[in-house]
C-alpha cells in the first residue's frame, strides 16, 4: 500500500485528537464526578436520574408533611390530655356536689371551681397553633367556640363556629391522613338535636316557611330534602347543622352546647310536615322572660339630631323660652337665652351652656336640659304647682323684653311644648291602642346573633277608673312580656307620674327610629281616641307644634287586592273565636268569644286586621292569646288569625272560628283553621337533649350555683321537704304594700323570677328584689323610704289561700325599713340534685369520648412516625441508586485515565519517530 | 535506406526533454506535498514512433529503429470513484454534524440534568402546593406557591423564547449557506469554462488542466458538505452538478438557489431554485441538517413539551376550579387560559344512529385510544351484544377524560356524525390530539385522525408555551389561589386544603399524559431528545471514520510520498545524465566522422 506523506501526519493527528478527547472527557468526569452532562451522554440514565431526583424531592416533601402533621396532632393531643384532667376533676366535684347535706356556701365553692374548670376547658377548646384554631375543622381562622354569656357574666353555653371538616395531609402516594379533630365531635358530641319523620328522597311536596333561631327559611313543593339541608347549612347565622339520616329524616343539630333550636312556622305547616316540631320544642325555646318589669320616665327631644360641631354663627343666637302654668307656679315668663357666637364640639358642651344660661334666666330647677345622646337635647320642666300641661313650655316667639328668637330652629326646639305629665288619664277610655315599632338596633343581640327589625306591635290600654301612670306602665310591661317579640327589648317606666318607654338596649348605636309609636297599626282606622296624646306621648299636629319622638303613622299604600275580597261588609258581620286549653292564657277551654265587625269598607288588609285586633284587645280572654296578622303572599294581602302561643301541644281545636253572622268567615276568606306551628300529635319529632362536655360543665355548675332557680316554674316548686307548694295554673298571687295590692296570675311558665319582678313592680323600683341561687327571694330596701305593710299571698280560683306557698313567704311581711332585708324561705325545683347525680353519667361518657380521641390521636401520630421512618429508609435507598446512576466510579475513571495517558505517551513517542525521517534526510 | 546522421542526437534530446519533464513534475509534486486537494501528477512518456529500417541483408528481417521518448501527458493520479464517495459521505457527515451540534444547543436550552431546570421547577411547584396544603390559611405559603409557579412559567416562557431564537439562528445560518452554495456553484461553472477552454484549445487531447481539475474537485467537495450533490462528467471536460437530479451547475452555467417564505409562519423559509420556483430536493449536507433541525427535530421536542404544558395547565386549572379562594370565590383558573382556537374533526355515521345506539351495533371493538393524552378504554364486556356501552356512555367517557374536550353526536348535516371538538382555549392552536390505539373507534366513527393529527403537528409554533403564565386573578391576589374543596355549600373554610391536596397529588397521576405522569412524560421527552442527539453524535462519529478512511484512500492514491518523489528525482536525474551522455557519445561519433575521418594519410 502506498502511504502518502500527508496521510502519516493526518492519521497521526486524528489518532492523537481522539485520545485527547477521551482524556478530556475522563478528566471532566473526574473533576465533576458526574457520569453525564447532557441527555445525549446517557439518555436512559439522565431520565432515570430525573426520576430519582423527583422521587427524592417528593419523599422529602412527604416527610415534611408528616412532620407538620405530627406537630399538629401532638399539639392537639396535649390540649385533649389537659381537657381530660379537667374532666376527671369535674367528676370528683360533681360527686362531691351531689351530696345534699352540703351547705349552700360549700356548694357555691364547688360551683366556683367547676366554673373555673369550664372556663379552662373553653380556653383549651379554643387552642390555636400558629394562629390556627385546631378544633375548628376547616374554619381554622375562626375561634372554635364562642361564649354565650349570661347576664351574671358567667358563660351560659358555647356555640361551635367551626365545622366537621377533616384536614388531610399527603404522606405518600395515594396515602393521606387526617390531622385534626373536629371540636364539634369532641366537645359537642351531642347537642340539642331534632329528628324529623321519614321522608322520601324526592320532592318534598309541601310548601311554606318557617323561622329557626330567628332566621327565615322557605320551602317550595319541588324542593328536595337535600336542598333544604343545604339551605339550612348555608345559613351560618342560624347556628343549626342539618343532616339527612340514612333513612331520610331531617336531623337538626344545634351548634350551641346547651341551647335548643327555636322553631316557628311562618306559613304552612312545614315543621309539622318535616316532623321536627316536637313536644315541648317551642316551650324549651321560649324560656320565660326574666327582665325587670317596669321603670318610668317620659321625655321630649329636639326634633332632629344636631350635628356637632355646631356653629352658633358670628352674631350669636337667641333662644326664647316661655315658661308658665304649673311648671312655673302659674307665672308666665318669657325669657331670651343668649348664646354667644361660638362652636360647640359636643352635645354635652351645648347642654352645659344652655343649662347654665337657663338657670340664670329662670332660676334653678325650672327647666332641665338633658343630653339624650346622639345629638338630641331635651328640655324638661319641673312640676312647681300641680300638673304641668302641654302649653307650659314653649320655645320661640318674642321674649318679654322684645328679643326675637333666632336659635330654636337651629337647635331643633321648634316651638317645643313642655313635657306632658300624665296626671289625669281621663282621656283613656278603655278603647285605646297604639302601636310600637322597634327598630333594628333596639334588638338585643347575643354573640353575633343578627338583629331583626320588628314589625309594629299593637298595644292596648285597659280602661279603668282612676287609672294612674303606674297602672298603664304595669299594663304595658305585661304586654311586652307576653309578646315574644317585645319581651326583653322594651320596657315602660313610670317616673313622677310620667310614662317612659325605653328600649332595654341602650348606647350610642341605638337611634330615635328604634322606638316608634303611632296611634294605630295601619292607620286606616282612625284612632278612637288620641291614645298617645292622652298618655302624653303625642302632640296635636294641627297646631304646628312638632312632636319629635313620635313618627307619623305608617300608611300602607298597597291596594287591597281581592285575596279575601275588597271587604265591604254590608251588614255587621260577626264571628267568634274559640280558644282551646293550650292556646288560652289560663289554660282553660274557653267559650267562643265574639268578634263584631261593623258594616263599612276596609280598604286594606291591615285595616281589617287592626279592627279585629282591636276587638281582640277589648276581650280579656282573647287579648294576648290570639291575634290577626296580615300575611302577604304572591302580592296579595291576607288577614290571618293565629294564636300567640304555639307548640306541639296545640291541637286544631285550640283555635276554631265560628260564624255568628252566617257567611261572615267566608266573607273574610277565613277558612278552616290550621294549627299554627303545632304538630297534630305529641312527640312527632325526637329530641335528643344536649349531652356533651360543654353542656355538662355548664349545667353542673348551674345546678350547684342554683342559677337555674330563677327559671324554676312556680307550679313545679317544692318545699325543703320535697312537698309541692300547692301552686297551680290560674292561682293568683297578691302582692300588697302601702295599703294597695297587685295580683299576678300564675300561668304555666310563670317563673320565680317573674314573681320577683312582680314584687319589685309593686313595692317600687327603688327596692332590689332578686332570686338567689338557693331559690330564695331577697328584698332589700336601700332607700330612706320605708315600705309599709308588705304581704305576699296566693289564692286559688275559689279565693282560698294556698298555704304551701304562703308558708314560704311567711317572713316576707310587715314593714321594710331603710336598709332592711326580707328573705323568703328556700324552695326547690323538683329533682334538682337527682339531676346532678345523673350528670355524672354525662361526665363519664365525656371522659370516654376524650380517651378514645386520645388513642385515635396517638395511633395517627404513630402512623406518621412510621411514615417518616420508612421515608428515611427509602431516601437512603434512593440516594444510593442516584449516586450509582449519576456519579462515575472514580477508581474506574482514574484507571481509565492513566491508561489513556499511557496510550497518549506511546502515540507521541511513536509519532515523533515516524514523522521525523524522510529519504531526503539521507540524500547527500 | 540510409539513417540520418543526426537521428541519434534527436533521440538523445528527446530523452533529455523527457527526463526534464519528469524532474519538473516531481518537483511540482514535492512543492505541493502539503497542498490541500492536490493530486500527485506523473509525466507520462512513451517511446516515439520508430523508423523502419530495411536491411541490406535480405536474409534478415527489416528492423524498426527507436527514435527516443516523448511526453504524452502530465496526468493527475486520482480516483473519480473515491471522489464521488467522499462527496456523498461528506454530505452525510456534515448533515449529522450539524444535527448533533444543533441538538446540543437544544439540550443546553433544556439544561437537564441540573437543578432549577424544568424538572426541578415542576417539583417545586408541586411541593409548594403540598406546603400550602399544610397551611392553607397562610399568605406565606401562598406567596411561596406563586413564586414557584412563576418560576415554572418563566422557565417555560424562556424555553419557548430560546427555541424560537434557535430557529432564528438556524435561519440565519441557512441564509449564509445559500449564499455560499450560490458562490460555489458560480465558481464551479467558471472553472468548468476554463477547463473546457484549455482542454479543447490544445492541439492534442491529452492536454490536462490538472490544477484546475484539482481546484474544481475541491469546490465540488466543499459544495457537497453543504448540500447533497452528485457530479456528472461531460466529454468536454466540464462537470454537471446535480442535486437529486436537478442541475445546480450545467457546464458553464450555475443555477442559483433562493429562500422563499411560503407559509404563514415567517420563520419557515423554503429552499427553492431561483428559476422555475420549484423546491430544491435537499436532504443532506449541513444545510440539510439545518432544515431537519428546524423542521423536524426542534418541532418534535417542542411539540412534546407543549403537549405536556397544555395537559398540565388544563389539569391544574380543572382541579383548581373545583376549589374556593380565601376570598370565597370559586371556579377560577390557576394558569392563564387565553388561547382562542378550537378544532373539530367530523365524519358521518350510519343513518339512524342515536346516543342510545350501542357500540357493538356500530361495530366498535374493545381496546383503547387516546384523546388529549387521556387513555379512553373500552373493555371487552362493554361491546358484548345486549350489555354494550351506548354511544352516550362512550362520549361521556371521552368528555370526562379531558377538561377541554366536547364529544357529541352532531346531526347538523342531516346524518349523524361524531364531533370531537376542543373548546377550552388553553391548549393553543394545535391542541386536539387524537392518537389511535387498538380500538377501531376512529375508523368506525370516521374521525379522520390524520387530519386531526396534522392540527397537532402542523403549526409547530403555537402559543401554548409563550402563553403559559399565571392567570390574572392569581397574579393579582394571593387569595385567589384555591385550596379548599367544595361541598356545594359555599366557601367551606380557610383550613380546608382538599383542592391543594388534589393538585399536589396530580404529580402522581399515572394517567396524566399517554399513560404516564407529568414527570415521566417529561423524562421520556428528555430521554428521546438525548437519544436523538446521541444517535446523531454517534452516526456523525462513524460517518467521520468512513470519511477519514475514504480520504486516506484518496491520499493513498493521490497523495505525495516524498520518499517516492526522491526516488523519482534520482531516476529522472540519472535518466537526464544518461541522455546527456548518449548525446555526447553521438557527438563524439560525429566528431570522429567529421573531423577525424579522411585524414588518413594527411
Amino acid at each position: 500500500m502506498r502511504i502518502s506523506s500527508q496521510l502519516i501526519t493526518s492519521s497521526f493527528l486524528g489518532d492523537l485528537s481522539s485520545i485527547q478527547q477521551r482524556l478530556a472527557r475522563l478528566q471532566h468526569q473526574s473533576a465533576t464526578g458526574k457520569a453525564f452532562d447532557r441527555p445525549r451522554d446517557a439518555p436512559a440514565a439522565v431520565s432515570r436520574s430525573l426520576n430519582l431526583q423527583r422521587a427524592l424531592t417528593y419523599l422529602n416533601q412527604y416527610s415534611r408533611n408528616a412532620d407538620d402533621g405530627t406537630n399538629r396532632l401532638s399539639f392537639t393531643e396535649t390540649a385533649v390530655t389537659e381537657v381530660q384532667a379537667q374532666m376527671q376533676r369535674l367528676r370528683e366535684l360533681t360527686v362531691q356536689g351531689s351530696n345534699s347535706y352540703l351547705t349552700p356556701a360549700d356548694r357555691g365553692a364547688i360551683a366556683t371551681e367547676v366554673n373555673q374548670l369550664f372556663e379552662q376547658v373553653i380556653t383549651l377548646s379554643n387552642s390555636s397553633l400558629r394562629g390556627r384554631y385546631v378544633f375548628s375543622g376547616f374554619q381554622t381562622l375562626t375561634r372554635s367556640f364562642f361564649i354565650n354569656a349570661s347576664s351574671d357574666g358567667v358563660t351560659s353555653s358555647v356555640s361551635y363556629r367551626g365545622d366537621s371538616g377533616q384536614i388531610g395531609r399527603n404522606i405518600g402516594i395515594q396515602r393521606d391522613l387526617d390531622v385534626n379533630v373536629s371540636g364539634r365531635e369532641l366537645f359537642m358530641e351531642q347537642t340539642y338535636t331534632l329528628t324529623g319523620k321519614l321522608l322520601g328522597s324526592g320532592a318534598l311536596g309541601f310548601a311554606g316557611s318557617f323561622e329557626m333561631n330567628d332566621r327565615f327559611f322557605s320551602v317550595s313543593p319541588g324542593m328536595k330534602l337535600s336542598q333544604l339541608r343545604d339551605l339550612i347549612n348555608q345559613d351560618s347565622e342560624a347556628g343549626v347543622e342539618a343532616v339527612i339520616s340514612g333513612d331520610n329524616r331531617l336531623l337538626l343539630r344545634s351548634m350551641s352546647s346547651s341551647e335548643s333550636i327555636k322553631l316557628r312556622d311562618l306559613s304552612g305547616t312545614v315543621l309539622e310536615d318535616l316532623g321536627v316540631l316536637p313536644q315541648g320544642a317551642f316551650n324549651l325555646a321560649q324560656s320565660a322572660p326574666t327582665l325587670p318589669l317596669t321603670d318610668s320616665r317620659g321625655a321630649i327631644h329636639t326634633s332632629a339630631a344636631l350635628v356637632f360641631p355646631l356653629s352658633i354663627g358670628t352674631a350669636g343666637q337667641t333662644l326664647v323660652l316661655q315658661l308658665g302654668g304649673a311648671a312655673n307656679s302659674n307665672v308666665t315668663d318669657s325669657k331670651a337665652i343668649k348664646l354667644d357666637a361660638k362652636s360647640y364640639n359636643t352635645s354635652a358642651e351645648l347642654q352645659a351652656e344652655l343649662q347654665k344660661k337657663i338657670d340664670l334666666a329662670f332660676g334653678q330647677e325650672k327647666i332641665l336640659v338633658n343630653d339624650m345622646g346622639g345629638g338630641v337635647l331635651e328640655l324638661e320642666t319641673f312640676e312647681q304647682s300641680g300638673a304641668v300641661t302641654l302649653s307650659d313650655l314653649r320655645v320661640g316667639g318674642t321674649a318679654a323684653d322684645g328679643t326675637v328668637d333666632t336659635a330654636s330652629a337651629l337647635l331643633g326646639f321648634n316651638a317645643l311644648p313642655g313635657v306632658q305629665e300624665v296626671a289625669d288619664l281621663a282621656g283613656v277610655d278603655g278603647n285605646d291602642r297604639f302601636s310600637l315599632d322597634l327598630g333594628l338596633s333596639a334588638y338585643r343581640t347575643i354573640n353575633g346573633e343578627p338583629a331583626v327589625d320588628l314589625a309594629p306591635v299593637m298595644l292596648n290600654i285597659n280602661a279603668a277608673a282612676g287609672l294612674t301612670a303606674a297602672d298603664v306602665v304595669a299594663d304595658l310591661n305585661k304586654q311586652f312580656l307576653a309578646n315574644k317579640f317585645l319581651s326583653g327589648l322594651v320596657e315602660a317606666r313610670e317616673e313622677g307620674g310620667r310614662i317612659r318607654l325605653q328600649t332595654t338596649r341602650q348606647g350610642k348605636e341605638v337611634f330615635g327610629t328604634d322606638l316608634l309609636l303611632s296611634n294605630a297599626v295601619g292607620g286606616a282606622v282612625a284612632p278612637a281616641t288620641d291614645t298617645l296624646g292622652a298618655l302624653g306621648f303625642y302632640r296635636d299636629v294641627a297646631t304646628g307644634i312638632s312632636a319629635p319622638p313620635v313618627p307619623a303613622s305608617v300608611f300602607s299604600t298597597a291596594a287591597y287586592p281581592p285575596g279575601i275580597g275588597a271587604i265591604a261588609l254590608g251588614v255587621n258581620d260577626s264571628f267568634s273565636i274559640d280558644l282551646g286549653p293550650s292556646s288560652s292564657l289560663d289554660g282553660t277551654d274557653l267559650a267562643p268569644q265574639n268578634i263584631v265587625l261593623t258594616a263599612g269598607a276596609y280598604p286594606t288588609a291591615a285595616g281589617l286586621a287592626a279592627e279585629i285586633n282591636s276587638q281582640i284587645g277589648l276581650n280579656p280572654n282573647l287579648k294576648n292569646a290570639v291575634q290577626a296578622v296580615v300575611r302577604t303572599a304572591a302580592g296579595l294581602d291576607y288577614v290571618d288569625i293565629e294564636t300567640v302561643g304555639r307548640g306541639s301541644r296545640m291541637q286544631a281545636a285550640d283555635l276554631s272560628l265560628l260564624d255568628v253572622t252566617p257567611g261572615a268567615l267566608a266573607n273574610l276568606g277565613l277558612g278552616a283553621p290550621t294549627v299554627p306551628g303545632g304538630g297534630g300529635s305529641d312527640g312527632q319529632g325526637d329530641i335528643a337533649l344536649p349531652d356533651n362536655i360543654m353542656d355538662s360543665m355548664a349545667r353542673i355548675r348551674d345546678e350547684l350555683y342554683g342559677f337555674a332557680a330563677g327559671e324554676s316554674r312556680l307550679v313545679a316548686l317544692q318545699t325543703e321537704g320535697r312537698a309541692s307548694i300547692g301552686l297551680y295554673q290560674g292561682h293568683k298571687i297578691r302582692i300588697s304594700s302601702d295599703g294597695s295590692f297587685k295580683e299576678l296570675t300564675v300561668q304555666r311558665f310563670t317563673t320565680l323570677q317573674d314573681l320577683a319582678s312582680a314584687i319589685e313592680d309593686k313595692l317600687g323600683f327603688q327596692l332590689e328584689v332578686k332570686v338567689q341561687r338557693d331559690g330564695t327571694i331577697q328584698i332589700f330596701n336601700p332607700s330612706d323610704t320605708p315600705v309599709q305593710g308588705i304581704k305576699i299571698e296566693a289564692f286559688d280560683q275559689g279565693g282560698n289561700p294556698v298555704n304551701g306557698f304562703n308558708q314560704l313567704f311567711r317572713d316576707v311581711s310587715g314593714n321594710l325599713p331603710y336598709r332592711g332585708t326580707m328573705i323568703s324561705a328556700q324552695v326547690y325545683e323538683d329533682e334538682r340534685f337527682a339531676r346532678l347525680t345523673q350528670r355524672i353519667g354525662n361526665v363519664d361518657s365525656g371522659i370516654e369520648k376524650i380517651l378514645s380521641t386520645l388513642s385515635e390521636l396517638g395511633s395517627r401520630q404513630k402512623r406518621l412516625e412510621l411514615t417518616v421512618t420508612q421515608n428515611e429508609v427509602l431516601e437512603v435507598n434512593l440516594q444510593e441508586l442516584q449516586t450509582s446512576n449519576d456519579f462515575v466510579d472514580m477508581a474506574e475513571v482514574i484507571t481509565l485515565m492513566s491508561q489513556q495517558e499511557n496510550v497518549l505517551r506511546a502515540a507521541l513517542s511513536t509519532g515523533s519517530r515516524v514523522l521525523q525521517p524522510s529519504l531526503f534526510d539521507f540524500l547527500s | 535506406m540510409i539513417r540520418g546522421a543526426f537521428l541519434g542526437l534527436e533521440t538523445a534530446r528527446k530523452g533529455l526533454m523527457a527526463a526534464r519533464a519528469g524532474l519538473d513534475t516531481t518537483g511540482h509534486n514535492i512543492a505541493n506535498a502539503g497542498t490541500e486537494g492536490y493530486s500527485r501528477q506523473r509525466a507520462v512518456t512513451s517511446a516515439s514512433s520508430p523508423i523502419s529500417l530495411p536491411g541490406a541483408f535480405f536474409t534478415l528481417r527489416p528492423g524498426m529503429l527507436g527514435t527516443g521518448a516523448e511526453i504524452i501527458s502530465i496526468t493527475r493520479i486520482r480516483s473519480q470513484f473515491v471522489d464521488a464517495q467522499i462527496q456523498y459521505e461528506g454530505s452525510a457527515s456534515s448533515h449529522l454534524g450539524m444535527l448533533s451540534t444543533g441538538l446540543q444547543r437544544v439540550e443546553d436550552i433544556f439544561g437537564e440534568p441540573a437543578e432549577a431546570q424544568f424538572s426541578g421547577l415542576m417539583d417545586s411547584f408541586f411541593n409548594a402546593w403540598e406546603d400550602l396544603s399544610n397551611d392553607p390559611e397562610s399568605l406565606a405559603a401562598r406567596t411561596n406557591l406563586r413564586e414557584a409557579a412563576q418560576g415554572l412559567t418563566d422557565y417555560v416562557n424562556n424555553i419557548d423564547f430560546a427555541l424560537k431564537r434557535e430557529v432564528e439562528d438556524i435561519n440565519t445560518q441557512i441564509r449564509g449557506q445559500v449564499q455560499q452554495v450560490n458562490t460555489l456553484t458560480a465558481q464551479i461553472a467558471e472553472v468548468n469554462r476554463q477547463i473546457t477552454r484549455s482542454e479543447t484549445s490544445g492541439a492534442r487531447l491529452s492536454v490536462k488542466a490538472n490544477d484546475l481539475l484539482d481546484k474544481r474537485d475541491q469546490l465540488v467537495e466543499q459544495l457537497s458538505k453543504l448540500v447533497n450533490v452528485r457530479q456528472l462528467d461531460s466529454p468536454d471536460g466540464s462537470v454537471n452538478i446535480l442535486m437529486d437530479g436537478h442541475p445546480l451547475v450545467t457546464g458553464g452555467d450555475a443555477h442559483e438557489l433562493v429562500l422563499r417564505s411560503k407559509s404563514a409562519d415567517p420563520s419557515k423559509l423554503v429552499l427553492e431554485f431561483k428559476e422555475g420556483n420549484f423546491p430544491a430536493p435537499l436532504h443532506s449536507g449541513e444545510m440539510g441538517g439545518l432544515f431537519e433541525l428546524r423542521d423536524v427535530q426542534i418541532p418534535a421536542v417542542r411539540d412534546k413539551f407543549a403537549t405536556l404544558i397544555t395537559a398540565f395547565t388544563n389539569q391544574v386549572n380543572k382541579t383548581h376550579q373545583q376549589g374556593y379562594g380565601l376570598d370565597g370565590t370559586k371556579g377560577r383558573n390557576f394558569f392563564n387560559d387565553t388561547q382562542t382556537r378550537s378544532a373539530t374533526g367530523t365524519l358521518f355515521l350510519p343513518a339512524g344512529t342515536t346516543l342510545d345506539t350501542s357500540l357493538d351495533s356500530l361495530g366498535i371493538t374493545s381496546g383503547d385510544f387516546f384523546i388529549q393524552g387521556q387513555r379512553i378504554e373500552i373493555t371487552p364486556e362493554e361491546v358484548l351484544p345486549g350489555q354494550a356501552l351506548t354511544l352516550r356512555g362512550l362520549l361521556q367517557r371521552i368528555e370526562s377524560a379531558s377538561v377541554d374536550i366536547r364529544a357529541e353526536l352532531n346531526l347538523d348535516a342531516g346524518a349523524p356524525r361524531i364531533e370531537i371538538s376542543q373548546y377550552n382555549p388553553a391548549y393553543g392552536t394545535n391542541s386536539l390530539a387524537l392518537v389511535d390505539g387498538n380500538s377501531n373507534f376512529f375508523e368506525i366513527s370516521g374521525l379522520d385522525k390524520a387530519v386531526v393529527r396534522d392540527l397537532s403537528l402542523d403549526p409547530p409554533y403555537d402559543n401554548s408555551l409563550s402563553n403559559f403564565r399565571l392567570s390574572t386573578s392569581v397574579l393579582n391576589s394571593l387569595d385567589a389561589i384555591a385550596a379548599t374543596g367544595d361541598d356545594g355549600l359555599g366557601f367551606p373554610g380557610p383550613g380546608d386544603n382538599r383542592t391543594a391536596l388534589a393538585i399536589a397529588d396530580l404529580k402522581n397521576n399515572a394517567q396524566a399524559l399517554f399513560g404516564a405522569t407529568y414527570g415521566e412524560y417529561f423524562e421520556s421527552t428528555i430521554a428521546i431528545l438525548g437519544a436523538t442527539a446521541q444517535t446523531a453524535e454517534r452516526s456523525e462519529a462513524s460517518q467521520k471514520l468512513v470519511l477519514q478512511q475514504l480520504e486516506e484512500r484518496r491520499q493513498i492514491i493521490s497523495g505525495v510520498n516524498l520518499d517516492e518523489e526522491a526516488v523519482q528525482l534520482i531516476k529522472y536525474q540519472k535518466a537526464f545524465e544518461a541522455s546527456a551522455r548518449a548525446l555526447s557519445a553521438i557527438d563524439e561519433t560525429l566528431d570522429l566522422i567529421v573531423n577525424r575521418m579522411g585524414t588518413v594519410g594527411r
